[in-house]
This record gives structure tokens, C-alpha cells and sequence, in this order.
């Protein structure tokens, strides 16, 4: 009951912090910012106290009525180690982000979203009811969707638009293979949800459905398009949550979809393991391209998402000898949040210091910076798998289950992914030995050691729990083989594991891989990559050419289909409106009265008449023709003042006004008559316009009343 | 005493024409006034349904057809207080909209009158009394419709009495060839349609019964926008818009879509519709009129007239889920019919904020407007989440019970055309409100007006937006009790 009550807690004081986050942050930043942190601290601790409990069994809690079905949560030893992961790298990246942000606007709006996406990314994890899951996963897709466009710019919207379409897209495909599923299963609890009985087409298309929905976050090839943008352009600490965390929770949907849902369909297991491949290969190719770090890092994440999910298609193969898969992929999801939020931490100090992630700008920044290169050093390495660090040993774990694999089912298949497994290795070796050198050893006088004062403890102290995190996992990797046996229990595989990870072969795999690394950095990126620019060694980087998946396939497709839609749409839209003009028209040509047009020609002859009429009215009556007579007649009676003509002149000059008045009167009544004539013509021709139109509808209404009358004629007959 | 059934109906009629004498309701009076009626009118409308359960009156009976008959029973009631609660929000929300308009004691009276009407169709007890009171609709919000007066007013008026009367001349044949056959237009859960009855056999019978359920379904789909008779509801929107948020939310195509209901599951009732086969000609329709609403609505740069053919893909979705015939998908029409009109009501009344404060009409203005009407724009940001269907809100509830729905009827299309809509959806309402927060873009327009200061409205057309929007997503965090009620009146006809 206690636990129950904790575990709703993990949930519940987040979400309350997120709110009270964001209306204290407007008064104190400082107080909001140690909120967060104890709240995050909190709930780390209440994680670290239930491991007791949950290696005693799995704790349910059920909260009816909420969201309709009712929140279920539970906690087993697969999601412990999800929930983990999520409370341990979460506070790291807060402390980064205190520094990391500073200058940076709308910090209230960021820590508040930053807090509700661990919320949702806590309530993912904990789900039990695949319908909450989904809803969770729903909120933490559009909670870090403000994370990812943070900084405002162009770049950052295109990258949050590609970003949120796919999330969306995605979400609603893991919807209708969630409906479909539970059609068939008819329960939303994923331990109970079973598609034995659909038919193996039926199980491949829910399986595609869910796990393309899940597969965009887990960056699954080829849905990784969105991945490079977002991650460079979201600030630091929210790329960290990305790559560390966020992925994961594609992974962990995938695995909960293929495992219960699935039970793991060896045709969806065998693509996923391929295309997992191919994302190492892929991620780790372009990885080697890149010249801005941050990309450098964010194909790299997509090259170890492979590894996961290849581990992930391992376990589902392998069935119940699948434990030393289990054992690799948990331990890799763990190692690969640790081992990336500290490398990203460090690009991250590079950012802050200079606002440039070019190494071609950033090269030799931190040569002379001793405990951060020693830290990134760390990383660097862990990532790249040298033994006795925590990245070695999970990827030898896989490594060997891909062996097992390959001894189980004898064929070219597993031969070919393991020669495929050391090259990608390799390429991990590779790029960051590219990121290392370029970054800490060469040589650029621009930087002496200055701006040393930026590389505080919020950046420090992540970095060396990191650290001290990598090797210990590294060193003393049983010590987590107990939570990683129950794990594999609940995935069907037998828990009874003992890896060899020092064992000779598996040194001697990692030799090779390092000095194929070697090779490939001396050769591919040294030689081809790096020219001589200006008398300058720069790195270049061709890729930028290659065919785009998104720009040069995806959304030229999606615009073809868009504007057929529309088209047809468009038409659909109108073609009552066209229809019922169409047939006015026709029904006035049938006709052949054309009214309009005899009254425009003969309204127009008409109206030019009256004009005319009324021009020369009006020049007649204006006085054109009386005035001369009246100025003559004003001439003569000045003239003849006193005379005895002048009466009689006077009045015949009267009489002559008098009779321009009435010739004007009359004019203006004539031209009246005129316009009105004129008006009633062009009235006449507008009103058989809007009569065809009333006609139609007239005709219809005719139609039916006839219809009426007919079936009330034989109703009445009827009764 | 069952005579007080009337009442809800009766008294915004009485109150609306008392509204004309503007020497006793004064200029001043006026507002207060027109609270307190639809205030009262709502609990009078609670006292009643709660005093007289299952009360059944005939108002007027001259034979079995021509019978007035008012009979509430638990869907009507749901839609008679869906309609009154909202009518309350849209009234203070329109004391301070209409401020900037004119003949604002004409808009009350009719506004007023449409509540009266609208009641009317829901407690409406067969099909005659249900014709009556949807022409009288169609009546009641034309004046509503041409308030502005223009010359686009009124030539979208005559669209819409044009398209609304040729519905209600197919309502009317269909009625008859109904009435030929059963002698009785009644409303049953269930349906009074029963083949055992009149010998299924019969072909003729058959083909006439197929013919009037077409026409009817035709004739109440044009006020429920079902496409190709959806044209005049983008041109409605020159109306003000409280009235176009009205229309769109319940008054007008609600009540088509309620109509649809009583067709489908009160009158022929859903195993004679399915042997009739009428939903095979249907469902195509349906599905082009959910793809088209939602693939036109992008092309619109006109906000309102965007919402507008939003709601005619969302009106598909009842549509279809009154079409597909089993109970997941009358749960999620019923639902959706509760949830669409809480959602679009809000974003119209955004809509109108925004025009009323800044008098933007269009999307391309909208940027950088949440900066400075950061409430309102974060309510129609949330609206706009839970009409794409995202959980935890309320149009998650409902698309889940119709797609649903969907996959009972064994075809995966139907729920392919929900989810493509809900994407496309989110196409085309989703970049306003990122936009509206995140957009760079310089924005002289909108800079230049109120020098700075937050645009937000003032109270009485806030507070409406701010609960509705608390309905939306409280109704998606605990959508239990109303799943329970749609549940139980989904249960009644099935």
C-alpha cells in the first residue's frame, strides 16, 4: 500500500511542480529552480527506495474512472530500469540546464515544460494500461516539442514542424494499431493483451502499425529523418533528454508491443533486427561526415539506438536463451543515457563559451583545458567501448547474444551481421576520435586557455557523477545483474547469465574494432574529409549532397498525394454549386430566349437614345438658347431706359424667360422618363439572372410536391 | 400538470417577443433581462424533466399524422441541456461581442426565439413534430444569419434558406413514404420500422421504406453538412460569431445530426436500417465528406471559415458513427455530438475574440497574436489538441469510441479516414497556435494596435472561453459519467 501510494507520488509531484513552477518562476527564479531540483532529488529517492520492494515482486496501483479506463500503474524490474534511467539523468540535466540557460528568454516556459515532460516520460514508463501509456506518450511528444523549438529561430521551427508531424503521425498510427489490438484482444492491459487469435497478416500489420509509431521516436531507420534537425536544434539539456531519455521511450514500446502484444512475430523481429543494423550503420556513417558536434553526437545516438534495437530483436530470436540479449540491450539503454548526457554536456560547455558548433571554428578549444577533456575523454571512450568502461561491456553482451544467435541459426544472416556489428563499432571509434582530436588536441591559437571561468560546477559536477557512473558500471558491471536477471525473467528468457566480458575472444573483438577505428579515422576522415582549404586543414563535409530521405523522397511523395486530394476535393466541394449553374445555363440556352443579351443590346440603344434626348433638352432648355435673347433684351432695355420701348420689350424679354423655364421643366421631366426606362431595362436584365437560378429550384420543388401528391393519392386509397 | 412539458419551449418564445416592446425592456434592461431568461429557462428546463419523468403530451393531435406530440426521453433531454448550458455561455459571451454590432435588440429576440426552437427538436416525440420545429429553425436563424445586413449577408441567407428548405422538402417526402407504410411516425428506441410486421417480403414496401430513409437521412444531412449539400455552412459564417459558434456547436447542425438520430435509432431503428442496407450508399458519402472537410479547411485563410469546414469533417465523424450501425459508434457519435460542441463553441468564441479585439479575420494575420493574447490563445491551443484527439481530452474520448465503432463493422477504411482526418486536423489548426506563440515574423498590424498592452477580452467574454475550455479537458481526465449517461441511452436502442 505504501509503496502504491509512492509510486502515484512520482507521478503526482511532478505534475503539481510543474504547474507551481511555472506561477512562482514569474516572481522567483531562484526558488522555482530549487523546487525542481528537490523534486527531482525527491523522486530519484523514492526510485532508489522502491528497488527493495520491486526485486520482492511487481507493485500495482489502479486509480479508477481517470481517463476513462482507469490509470494503472505498475512497476517490475523492465520498467524500474526505464524509471531509473529517467530519474537519474533528469536532474542531472537541470543543474546543466541552470547554467546552460541563462542567457537564454522564456526560461519559466521551459523548466515547466521540462518538468511535464518527465511527468509524462515517468507515467510512460509506469504504464500498465497500454491506452494510458499511450496518452502519456501522446503528452511527452508535445510537451518536448516546446523543448525542441525553445530557441524561436528558423531553424529551430523547421526542425519542431518535421519533429511534431512525425510525432503526430506516428501517435495516431500507434493508435489504430492500439484500436486493432484491442479489437482482437478486447482488454487494455498489456500483460494481458494476446493476438493469438488473429491471423499472422493481422499481427504483422497491428506490429507495423505500433512499432513505426514508436520506431520514429527509437529513430528506427529510415524514420530517423526528424532526429538530426531536432536534436541540433533543440538547446542543450532538452537534446540531453532527447537522446538519453526520450528514445528510450520508443524502445520501450517497441519491446512492450513485441513482446506481449506479439509475442515476438519472428517476421517483425527479423526487420526490426535488420533495419536496427542499419541504423548503426547508417547513424554511424553520417556520424563520421558531420562537422557541427552536435550533429556529430546526435547520429551517434541514432547509431547506438541500433544497438538497442538489434539487442531487442535478439531477445525475441532468441527466445529463452535470449537472457545475455536482455541483459545487453537494458544495459546499453542505461550506459547509452549516461554515456550521452555527458558527451553532450560537454559540447554543451563549448556552446556556452563560444555560440559556435563548427569544428572547424571550435577546433582546439579545449586543449588546454585539462579536467574537461580528462571527463569528455571519458565519454568518448565509453561510447567508442573500451574495455572497463560501462559502454564495452554492454556491447560485448549484445555482441555475444548476436554470436549466440548466429549459433543457434546457422546461415549467412548472423555471419553477415556480425562482420556488419565490427564495422559499426568502428565507426564509433571513428567519429569520435574525429570529435576528440579535432576538439581537444589540435592546435589553434585562438584559444590559450581563456573562458575557463564558464566551466562551473553545474557543468562539472554532472560530468564527474557521470563519470564515476561509467566506471563503476564499467568495472563492476555484476552488480546490476541482479535487477538485469529479473528483467529477462519477465521477458521470457532464463536469468541464469554469466557474461565473459574479459574473456579473451571478446578483448580481441574489441582490439580489432579499435584499430578498424583507427584505420578508418586515418584514412576515410583524415585523408578524404579533411582538405586543405586556404592553406587551412578544414573538415568537409559531402554528405550534404547525398539523397535526403525527408526533403528528396518523403515530402515530395506526401505533396503529389496532397495535391491529388485536393484536386479531387476541390471538385467534390463544388460540383453541386457547377451542377446547378450548369443547368440554369443549359435550361436558358434550351430555351433560347437569351434575354440578357436582347436587353442589353436594345437597353443600350435605349438608354443611348434617352441620353441624347436629354442632352439636347437640356442644351435647348438650359438657356443656351434663351440666355443670348434675355442679354440681347437686357442690352436694349438698358438702352431704351426711359423710352417708351422699353415696356413692351421689357415684357416680351419676360415672356421669353418664361418660356425657357417651362422648356426646362419639361426637359427635366423627359429625362426622368428616360433614366427610369433605362432603370427598368437593366433590372429586367439582372432579374432573369437570379429567375433561372429560382427556377431550378422551383422545378425540384414542383418534383417533389408532385411525388407527395402522388404517394397521398395513394395512401388515401389506401386507408 | 404534464402540460409544464411546454414550458422550456414556450417561455424564450413568450420572453423573446416581450423583448420587442422596447419601452418596458429597455436599452439598459435589456442584458439583464435576456440572462435572466435563458438562466431560468435552464432550470426551468431541469425542474421539469426532474418533476415529470417520462411525460408524454400531445399538444395538438388531428390524426395520426398531423399530431404534435412532445415526449423527452433521455437523449432528448441530454440535448435539450447541452443546448441550454451552452446557450447560457454564448449569451454573456455576446453581451460584449455585440457591442461592436448593430440591431443588437433584433439578435437577442431571435436568439432568444432559436432557443425555444431548439428545445423543441430536442423533446420532439415523431417525426411531424420534429418537421415542424426544424423548419421553424431554419426560420428562427435566418434573421440571425443576415444580421450584418452586407450584401454577402444576404446572398449567404439565401444559400442558406435555399439549402435548408430543399432539406426540409426531402424530410417531408421521406416522412410520407414513411407514414404510407407504418401509419405511425412516433419515435421508439428501437424504431416502430418492424419488417415481421409488415411483411418483409414485400418489395415494394421495401423500396419505399429504403427511399424515405434515404430522403430523410438526405434531407436532415443537409443541416448536418453532410456533403454535397455542405455549402452553405462555410457561407454562414458572415453571420456574428456568437451566432456562427451557435450554429456550429448546437443549434443548427446539432440538430441535423440529432434528426439523423431519431431517423436512424427512434424511428427505424438500427435492424431495419441494417436490413434495408441504406448504409451501404451512405458510407462512402460519409467518408468523403470527413476527407474533404478536413483537406478543404487547410486551403481556407479565413479563420472562421476554417472552423466551418472543420466542422463538417467533424460532423462526418457523428455521421459515420451514426451510419456504422452498432453501439461502440452511436456511444462515440453521441459523445462526439457533446464534445464537438463544447470544443468548436470554444474556438469560434477565440475566433471571435480575436476579431472583436483586433478585427483579424484572417490565419495569415495570427502570428505572434499569443504573445499578447496569451489566455485565449492558450485555451484555443488546448482546444485545438483536443479536437485532433490527443488524450487527455475530451475528443480523445469520442474518436476512440468511433473508431471503435469502426472496427466492429469490420472495415480498418473507416478508422483509417478518422486517423487521416485527425492528421490532417492537426494540419491545419495546429500551426496557428504555434504560430501565434512562436512566430518571429514582424507584426506592424498587430503592434500597432492597443500600444503593447495584452489584447486578452475583458471578463464576460473570457470567462465563457476559459470554462468551456476547463469542460474540454476535464471531460477527457474524467469522462466517466457521461460515457456512463451516452452509454445508457446507447443501450436503450440497441
Amino acid at each position: 500500500m505504501a509503496n502504491s501510494f509512492w509510486i502515484l507520488m512520482m507521478l503526482v509531484i511532478p505534475g503539481a511542480a510543474s504547474l507551481i513552477g511555472a506561477i512562482q518562476g514569474n516572481k522567483n527564479e531562484g526558488l522555482r529552480n530549487a523546487l525542481h531540483l528537490s523534486v527531482y532529488a525527491f523522486v530519484f529517492g523514492i526510485v532508489v527506495l522502491l528497488y527493495e520492494p520491486v526485486s520482492q515482486g511487481d507493485i500495482v496501483v489502479f486509480v479508477p474512472n481517470l481517463m476513462g479506463t482507469g490509470l494503472m500503474l505498475k512497476l517490475d524490474m523492465l520498467r524500474y530500469i526505464f524509471v531509473w534511467l529517467t530519474a537519474f539523468i533528469w536532474p542531472l540535466a537541470m543543474i546543466f540546464s541552470t547554467q546552460y540557460l541563462i542567457r537564454h528568454k522564456n526560461r519559466n516556459r521551459y523548466y515547466a515544460l521540462f518538468m511535464l515532460t518527465y511527468f509524462s516520460t515517468m507515467g510512460m514508463f509506469l504504464s500498465e494500461n497500454i491506452l494510458n501509456l499511450f496518452t502519456f506518450f501522446e503528452l511527452m511528444s508535445i510537451s518536448s516539442y516546446f523543448l525542441v523549438i525553445h530557441d524561436e529561430d528558423e531553424y529551430a521551427h523547421r526542425a519542431g514542424a518535421s519533429y511534431l508531424a512525425m510525432a503526430i503521425a506516428g501517435g495516431l498510427m500507434v493508435l489504430l494499431g492500439i484500436l486493432l489490438a484491442y479489437n482482437f484482444a478486447g482488454t487494455l492491459i498489456i500483460s494481458e493483451m494476446d493476438l493469438k487469435e488473429a491471423s499472422q497478416v493481422t499481427r504483422i500489420a497491428i506490429g507495423s502499425l505500433i512499432l513505426i509509431g514508436f520506431g520514429i521516436k527509437a529513430s528506427l531507420f529510415p524514420l530517423h529523418v526528424w532526429l538530426p534537425k531536432a536534436y541540433t536544434a533543440a538547446p542543450m539539456p532538452a537534446t540531453i533528454i532527447l537522446s538519453a531519455v526520450l528514445a528510450k521511450t520508443g524502445v520501450f514500446g517497441i519491446i512492450v508491443t513485441l513482446h506481449y502484444l506479439l509475442d515476438g512475430e519472428p517476421v517483425i523481429s527479423y526487420a526490426i533486427l535488420i533495419l536496427g543494423m542499419l541504423t548503426i550503420l547508417v547513424g554511424g556513417g553520417l556520424a563520421m561526415y558531420q562537422r557541427n558536434v552536435k550533429r556529430i553526437l546526435a547520429y551517434s545516438s541514432m547509431s547506438q539506438m541500433g544497438y538497442i534495437l538489434l539487442g531487442i530483436a535478439l531477445i525475441e530470436i532468441l527466445g529463452s536463451h535470449g537472457g545475455l540479449a536482455v541483459y545487453g540491450t537494458l544495459f546499453h539503454i542505461v550506459n547509452h543515457g549516461i554515456i550521452k548526457t555527458l558527451l553532450f554536456i560537454g559540447a554543451g560547455v563549448i556552446y556556452i563559451a563560444l555560440h559556435e558548433l563548427s569544428i572547424n571554428v571550435i577546433y582546439g578549444f579545449g586543449r588546454l583545458k585539462h579536467f574537461l577533456k580528462a571527463l569528455f575523454l571519458f565519454g568518448a571512450l565509453a561510447v567508442a567501448g573500451m574495455p572497463g568502461l560501462n559502454g564495452y561491456a554492454s556491447k560485448t553482451m549484445i555482441h555475444e547474444a548476436l554470436l549466440e544467435a548466429a549459433h543457434e541459426f546457422p546461415g549467412p544472416l548472423f555471419s553477415i551481421l556480425d562482420i556488419l556489428f565490427y564495422f559499426g563499432s568502428a565507426m564509433t571509434v571513428a567519429y569520435m576520435l574525429k570529435f576528440f582530436v579535432a576538439v581537444f588536441i589540435e592546435k589553434n591559437e585562438e584559444y590559450y586557455g581563456q573562458h575557463r571561468h564558464l566551466i562551473k560546477w553545474p557543468v562539472l559536477l554532472p560530468m564527474s557523477i557521470l563519470s564515476g557512473a561509467i566506471a563503476i558500471l564499467g568495472m563492476r558491471p555484476e552488480w546490476v545483474y541482479a535487477p538485469l536477471s529479473q528483467a529477462a525473467e519477465i521477458l521470457g528468457a532464463s536469468g541464469e547469465v554469466h557474461p565473459h566480458l574479459f574473456a579473451t575472444e571478446a578483448l580481441r573483438a574489441s582490439g580489432v574494432i579499435f584499430v578498424l577505428g583507427f584505420v578508418m579515422y586515418a584514412t576515410f576522415i583524415r585523408i578524404y574529409l579533411r582538405r586543405q582549404v586556404d592553406g587551412h586543414a578544414v573538415y568537409v563535409n559531402p554528405s550534404n549532397t547525398f539523397i535526403r530521405i525527408e526533403e528528396d523522397l518523403m515530402i515530395p511523395v506526401f505533396t503529389a498525394i496532397f495535391k491529388g486530394m485536393t484536386v479531387f476535393f476541390r471538385f467534390f466541394d463544388q460540383w453541386l454549386i457547377r451542377l446547378g449553374e450548369f443547368i440554369g445555363d443549359s435550361l436558358h440556352r434550351l430555351a433560347d430566349v437569351k434575354p440578357k443579351k436582347w436587353i442589353e443590346a436594345n437597353g443600350n440603344n435605349l438608354s443611348d437614345a434617352g441620353t441624347h434626348l436629354i442632352e439636347s433638352l437640356e442644351s435647348a432648355s438650359s438657356g443656351k438658347f434663351a440666355q443670348p435673347l434675355i442679354e440681347k433684351g437686357d442690352a436694349a432695355l438698358g438702352k431704351l431706359t426711359g423710352e417708351k420701348l422699353s415696356e413692351p420689350l421689357h415684357r416680351s424679354g419676360e415672356a421669353i424667360a418664361h418660356l425657357a423655364d417651362e422648356s426646362l421643366r419639361k426637359g427635366h421631366k423627359l429625362k426622368d422618363e428616360g433614366e427610369t426606362t433605362v432603370r427598368k431595362a437593366v433590372y429586367r436584365a439582372n432579374f432573369n439572372i437570379s429567375t433561372v437560378t429560382y427556377s431550378i429550384f422551383l422545378f425540384g420543388a414542383i418534383l417533389v410536391l408532385s411525388f407527395i401528391f402522388i404517394f397521398l393519392n395513394s395512401t388515401l386509397v389506401k386507408y | 400538470m404534464t402540460f409544464l412539458i411546454v414550458l422550456p419551449i414556450f417561455l424564450p418564445w413568450l420572453a423573446s417577443i416581450f423583448a420587442t416592446q422596447s419601452r418596458i425592456i429597455t436599452e439598459k434592461r435589456l442584458k439583464p433581462y435576456v440572462a435572466v431568461v435563458v438562466i431560468t429557462n435552464f432550470i426551468v428546463l431541469f425542474t421539469v424533466v426532474s418533476l415529470f419523468p417520462k411525460v408524454r403530451f400531445h399538444l395538438l393531435m388531428v390524426n395520426r399524422f398531423i399530431d404534435i406530440y412532445l415526449r423527452p426521453d433521455s437523449l432528448g433531454i441530454l440535448f435539450a441541456v447541452l443546448a441550454s448550458l451552452l446557450w447560457i455561455f454564448t449569451t454573456f459571451y455576446a453581451f460584449e461581442y455585440m457591442k461592436h454590432e448593430n440591431r443588437v435588440r433584433q439578435f437577442f429576440v431571435f436568439f432568444l426565439f432559436t432557443l425555444g426552437v431548439t428545445i423543441g427538436i430536442a423533446f420532439s416525440g415523431n417525426m411531424f413534430t420534429l418537421y415542424i420545429f426544424y423548419e421553424l429553425l431554419t426560420l428562427a436563424t435566418f434573421p440571425l444569419v443576415i444580421h450584418a445586413g452586407s450584401e454577402e449577408a444576404l446572398a449567404s441567407g439565401k444559400k442558406y434558406i435555399i439549402y435548408s428548405f430543399s432539406g426540409a422538402t426531402l424530410v417531408l417526402l421521406g416522412m410520407l413514404l414513411v407514414f404510407s407504410i407504418t401509419n405511425d411516425l412516433s419515435f421508439l428506441p428501437g424504431g416502430i420500422v418492424n419488417f415481421s410486421h409488415f411483411g418483409g417480403t414485400d418489395h415494394n414496401e421495401f423500396i419505399m421504406l429504403l427511399v424515405g430513409y434515404l430522403s430523410l437521412f438526405l434531407g436532415f444531412g443537409v443541416k448536418a453538412a453532410l456533403a454535397p449539400f455542405h455549402s452553405w455552412l462555410p457561407n454562414a459564417m458572415v453571420a456574428p460569431t456568437p451566432v456562427s459558434a451557435l450554429l456550429h456547436a448546437v443549434a443548427v447542425v446539432k440538430s441535423g445530426i440529432f434528426s439523423l438520430m431519431r431517423t436512424t435509432y427512434f424511428l427505424f431503428g438500427p435492424v431495419s436500417v441494417a436490413m434495408l442496407g441504406a448504409s451501404n450508399y451512405l458510407l462512402p458519402i460519409i467518408v468523403l465528406t470527413i476527407v474533404m472537410g478536413s483537406l478543404m479547411a487547410l486551403h481556407q485563410d479565413n479563420l472562421k471559415k476554417r472552423l466551418a469546414y472543420s466542422t463538417i469533417s467533424q460532423l462526418g465523424y457523428i455521421i459515420l458513427g451514426i451510419a456504422l450501425l452498432n453501439q461502440d459508434a452511436f456511444i462515440g457519435a453521441l459523445l462526439h455530438l457533446i464534445n464537438h460542441a463544447v470544443i468548436k463553441i470554444t474556438l469560434f468564441f477565440v475566433a471571435g475574440a480575436i476579431y472583436y479585439q483586433t478585427g483579424f479575420k484572417y490565419v495569415h494575420q495570427l502570428d505572434g497574436i499569443g504573445k499578447r493574447m496569451k489566455v485565449t490563445m492558450i485555451c484555443f491551443g488546448l482546444s485545438v489538441i483536443s479536437l485532433i484527439g490527443i488524450p487527455p481530452t475530451n475528443g480523445f474520448v469520442s474518436k476512440w469510441y468511433l473508431a471503435l465503432g469502426a472496427l466492429k463493422a469490420h472495415n480498418v477504411l473507416y478508422a483509417v479516414a478518422l486517423l487521416l482526418s485527425a492528421f490532417l486536423t492537426a494540419a491545419y489548426l495546429l500551426p496557428i497556435a504555434v504560430q501565434a506563440f512562436f512566430s518571429k515574423k514582424e507584426t506592424p498590424e498587430l503592434d500597432a494596435i492597443g500600444e503593447g498592452k495584452s489584447l486578452d477580452p475583458s471578463d464576460t467574454m473570457l470567462i465563457p472561453i476559459f470554462l468551456l475550455t476547463a469542460i474540454v479537458i476535464l471531460l477527457g481526465i474524467l469522462p466517466n459519467p457521461i460515457v456512463s449517461i451516452v452509454t445508457r441511452i446507447a443501450g436503450e436502442v440497441f
